[in-house]
């Protein structure tokens, strides 16, 4: 489903689909690189644990406001349910 | 030799800056003088047509606006410096003059020459400043008011004759017939530039352009005059045609010794009808956007001015030719998205070395 | 794991190339200390927000402006504008660095008063002086600013009851170029009215010229509209010598100069637009000394600089109180202080800035004060980098005017410190608390719970 976002390594992002282009952190990069390659919502605050040293609180806090983002500018479907902050 | 010139402004929209046309003059003259040369292209938008075209800049930095003062462009273009020692600056926008002229001591340092009027200089080509011009350097200009209070426009019959050129103090001029359509363009100018406005009698008559380099003692270095033939809806030119008057000669290089003018400018004048005088109408601290002109006129003045920059002994050009012409076109050039990326992720865009042959 | 710090996860569109009208300008910046201490420490002992001033700073400045025109003029005094900053903290140091005071109400006057200037060295300003402080003043021999003919009225039944002639200065305003034009002051030059009015004083017997003041305006960023200024009030006073044979002793030139504060609607930052205090000096001093003055009667030259002798020496540190994103998308932060103690933000464009940066994307904000009034915008656009609830921002330079127009609207005024000379930290004003503001209030007996 996200056959038209090219990511490349810097951030750079283009929609192929809509021709708009994006600039993401290195952490937002990490975080749509995974749901590009199938991750569910669900596992994302965990990528970000793993890689770094935080606390699961402020990754799933992190992460659902990332995904609620992406839905705002439809790059996510909007049905996509955000993760639940613990 | 191997010469590496920094240029500024590569916006070449419908109302272009000059900095295209100063760059693609500079590779004309390095190309006539067998000087190797290398052109650091500094924009202020990822989407400046210049960034992406070929032959233009080799090297494309985006900058932080001016409005962000001169200490961050300073530490930006050190950093720049670092990766490619400039030797000469070309700034193009009026915008940009006083943070350049602050940090020039700074860029001297790094060894970056400029070429640009002072402090004082700017100040009195400023519009507000015309009357000081008139009065104590003598220039001719049109009659003029400057308005800080509404409440004055009513008296105005005192001095002036309508109709009159009410304009912004940057940019914006609109004809008045009445005191009641100045009453409205103050208002409409006041909101949009800022405080004051100023009000100039109008003369009927036709407008030359003439681009110029002065040497900073006064003496002009070389001139190319131009009578528009073609306009935007904006009033920029189009197109042009040089032309060679003596009297316009003798009156810019007048107005040049007055002000001891250093640098580029252009200056309008406004030769009147009724009498045929000239009337100075406005300076402009940088070239115009029609400066490769100067090239086709063999008086290719951007490449003057790097030599002045430089310090190079020049001998001053003639007045240009009469009767060399321009036409501008647009067109759409197809540009890369790795391009696009890498300035938009990197402020930087890197093109490929020049095939020789190119050169 | 990763060997990067952790950044927040950010995208940002490009809209119009927007994102980058900032180029790739090393546009970071943030602000850990001021005069070696930390702002950190500062908050967790004093709490947020928190106003705070550096005496080092403020000293600085106070030597650079007198500098500038001790340099060109041989008698300068200063007069210290009461309401630009009223804490006594930051008027002791004005005063100790030699300048007087400059009042506008009887409240004002009695704070110097209390400060210990002696009234001969307060200059006594304004529309309103009720008649008991006008008393005072004239009988103390403070410098009093008449500024109407009804106060000229008043001063002369003053001093037939002192039963002594009464030096007196008369405010003047005039067209000097800059708008909007502060008219409403003093007696018209233009027009005439200024010299019937000294005219009228001569002829009354009463009082005497000593002075002509006037106060172009403020936030002033033409140096030569103090020229223009200078020159007119040189030329009346040479005319009024030569008409009444009486030197007049000062000339005031007011307050006035542009802080490096950068306006709203001003394209450059103010650090590069605001014209150096020289060139004001240089303004002024060239047109006092070219009058024509005799050099035993060259007139002493007051100043009552306020903004640009304070306004740098103060900062204001907030915290974050939210992250939200607008309807649109675009990105603000709550912070603890609003537009009731940072009164400037409607006019300044002040720098906001992190104290410390934790990396990650810088995207335009909108920076709320905590008010629940929609005009509660600290800066309508500012790039920031991502923040945490509790994160620390400077807001600057805010040490002029907000302390004395700040209220307690929705909420209370918060502690005021000062960064000695030496980097020791004294509270010069605790934090508000309820009882300060009730305690004026009186609730009648009637709606009392028994
Ligand atoms: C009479 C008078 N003097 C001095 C000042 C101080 O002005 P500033 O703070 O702009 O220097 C003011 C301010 O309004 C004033 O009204």
């Amino acid at each position: 489903m996200f056959d038209n976002l090219a990511l490349s390594d810097n951030g750079f992002l283009f929609d192929t689909r809509t021709g708009s282009t994006y600039s993401l952190s290195s952490t937002g990069t990490l975080l749509l690189r995974s749901l590009i390659a199938g991750a569910a919502p669900d596992g994302l605050p965990a990528v970000l644990v793993d890689e770094f040293e935080l606390d699961g609180r402020t990754a799933a806090q992190d992460v659902e406001q990332f995904l609620l983002r992406l839905r705002d500018l439809r790059l996510v479907a909007s049905d996509t349910p955000p993760t639940e902050a613990v | 030799m191997s010469l590496t010139i920094a240029v500024t402004g590569l916006n070449a929209t419908d109302n272009p800056a000059p900095g295209v046309p100063v760059i693609r003059s500079i590779r004309a003259g390095c190309a006539a003088a067998n000087t190797d040369c290398h052109i650091v292209g500094l924009a202020y938008d990822v989407l400046d047509p210049g960034n992406y075209m070929a032959d233009v800049a080799d090297d494309v930095y985006l900058m932080p606006f001016p409005s962000q003062g001169a200490d961050v462009l300073l530490t930006r273009l050190e950093a720049i410096c670092t990766q490619r020692p400039i030797d000469v600056l070309i700034p193009c926008l009026d915008s940009e003059l006083s943070a350049y002229l602050r940090i020039q001591d700074a860029l001297r340092d790094l060894g970056v020459h400029l070429l640009l009027p002072d402090e004082a200089q700017l100040k009195l080509r400023s519009k507000a400043s015309f009357d000081v011009l008139a009065e104590r350097l003598g220039i001719p200009v049109p009659k003029s008011v400057v308005l800080t209070d509404p409440a004055k426009i009513d008296t105005l019959r005192e001095t002036l004759d309508f109709p009159v050129m009410v304009k912004g103090q940057f940019y914006d001029a609109y004809l008045a017939h009445t005191p009641l359509d100045v009453r409205m363009c103050f208002d409409r100018l006041a909101s949009k530039w800022g405080l004051p406005v100023i009000v100039q009698q109008f003369v009927p008559g036709t407008e030359f352009d003439v681009a110029c380099v002065g040497d900073g003692q006064g003496g002009v270095m070389g001139q190319v005059a131009m009578r528009k033939m073609q306009l935007t809806d904006k009033g920029k030119a189009w197109g042009g045609v040089t032309v060679c008057d003596p009297a316009l000669d003798a009156f810019v290089a007048d107005t040049v010794a007055r002000l001891k003018w250093r640098g580029p400018c252009e200056i309008e004048v406004m030769k009147a009808h009724d009498d045929g005088g000239l009337y100075l109408i406005e300076i402009n601290p940088r070239f115009p956007a029609w400066i490769y002109l100067s090239v086709g006129a063999g008086r290719n003045l951007p490449w003057l001015t790097v030599q002045l920059a430089l310090g190079h002994t020049v001998e001053p050009l003639p007045p240009a030719p009469a009767g060399v012409l321009f036409l501008r076109n647009s067109v759409d050039q197809i540009c890369l998205m790795d391009d696009f990326q890498s300035l938009t992720t990197t402020g930087e865009l890197h093109k490929p070395a020049r095939p020789e042959v190119l050169r | 794991m990763s060997h990067m710090p952790y950044v927040k996860p950010t995208i940002i569109q490009h809209i119009n190339s927007l994102a980058n009208k900032h180029g790739r300008g090393p546009s970071r910046h943030s602000l850990e200390r001021i005069d070696g201490v930390s702002l950190t420490e500062l908050l967790e002992r004093f709490g947020s927000p928190l106003f705070v001033f550096s005496e080092r700073r403020l000293r600085q400045r106070v030597r650079e402006v007198r500098r500038a025109f001790d340099l060109r003029y041989p008698k300068v005094q200063f007069a210290w504008s009461y309401k630009t900053n009223y804490l006594d903290a930051i008027c002791m140091v004005m005063h100790d660095e030699g300048a007087w005071a400059e009042v506008v109400s009887e409240v004002e006057y009695e704070l110097a008063l209390r400060n210990g200037v002696p009234p001969t060295q307060i200059l006594f300003n304004g529309p309103y002086k009720p008649l008991p402080a006008l008393k005072n003043a004239l009988a103390d021999g403070s410098k009093v600013h008449l500024d109407h003919y009804d106060e000229l009225y008043a001063a002369e039944q003053i001093a037939r009851e002192l039963g002594r002639k009464v030096p007196v200065t008369l405010r003047l305003n005039m067209d000097t170029g800059v708008h909007p034009r502060w008219d409403r002051f003093g007696f018209n030059l233009d027009n005439g009215e200024a010299l019937s009015a000294i005219r009228r004083l001569h002829a009354g017997g009463h009082l005497e010229l000593e002075g002509l003041h006037c106060h172009v305006g403020t936030f002033i960023l033409d140096p030569q509209a103090y020229g223009r200024a200078a020159a007119r009030l040189a030329q009346l006073a040479i005319d009024v010598r030569r008409e009444t044979g009486v030197p007049v002793r000062t000339l005031d030139l007011g307050g006035g100069f542009a802080s490096r504060a950068t306006l709203h609607a001003q394209y450059a930052p103010g650090t590069d637009s605001t014209p150096p205090v020289d060139d004001y000096a240089e303004a002024i001093a060239d047109a006092l000394l070219s009058a024509g003055f005799p050099p035993d009667e060259l007139p002493t030259l007051l100043l009552e600089t306020g903004r640009s002798m304070v306004d740098e020496s103060g900062s204001l540190i907030t915290r974050v109180v939210a992250n939200k994103r607008l309807a649109n998308g675009a990105r603000s932060v709550v912070i603890d202080a609003g537009v009731n103690v940072l009164f400037t933000s409607f006019w300044y464009r002040h720098d906001v800035l992190p104290v410390v940066d934790r990396g990650g994307m810088l995207e335009d904000t909108v920076v709320y004060g905590p008010l629940c009034m929609n005009i509660d915008v600290v800066r309508p656009s500012v790039l920031l980098p991502p923040l945490e609830i509790g994160d620390a921002l400077v807001v600057r330079p805010v040490g002029a005017y907000n302390v004395t127009q700040s209220m307690q609207f929705i909420r209370l005024r918060p502690a005021m410190i000062m960064i000695g000379r030496d980097g020791e930290v004294d509270l010069i004003r605790r934090a508000e608390e309820l009882d300060d503001v009730k305690r004026a209030e009186h609730l009648p007996a009637r709606f009392r719970k028994s």
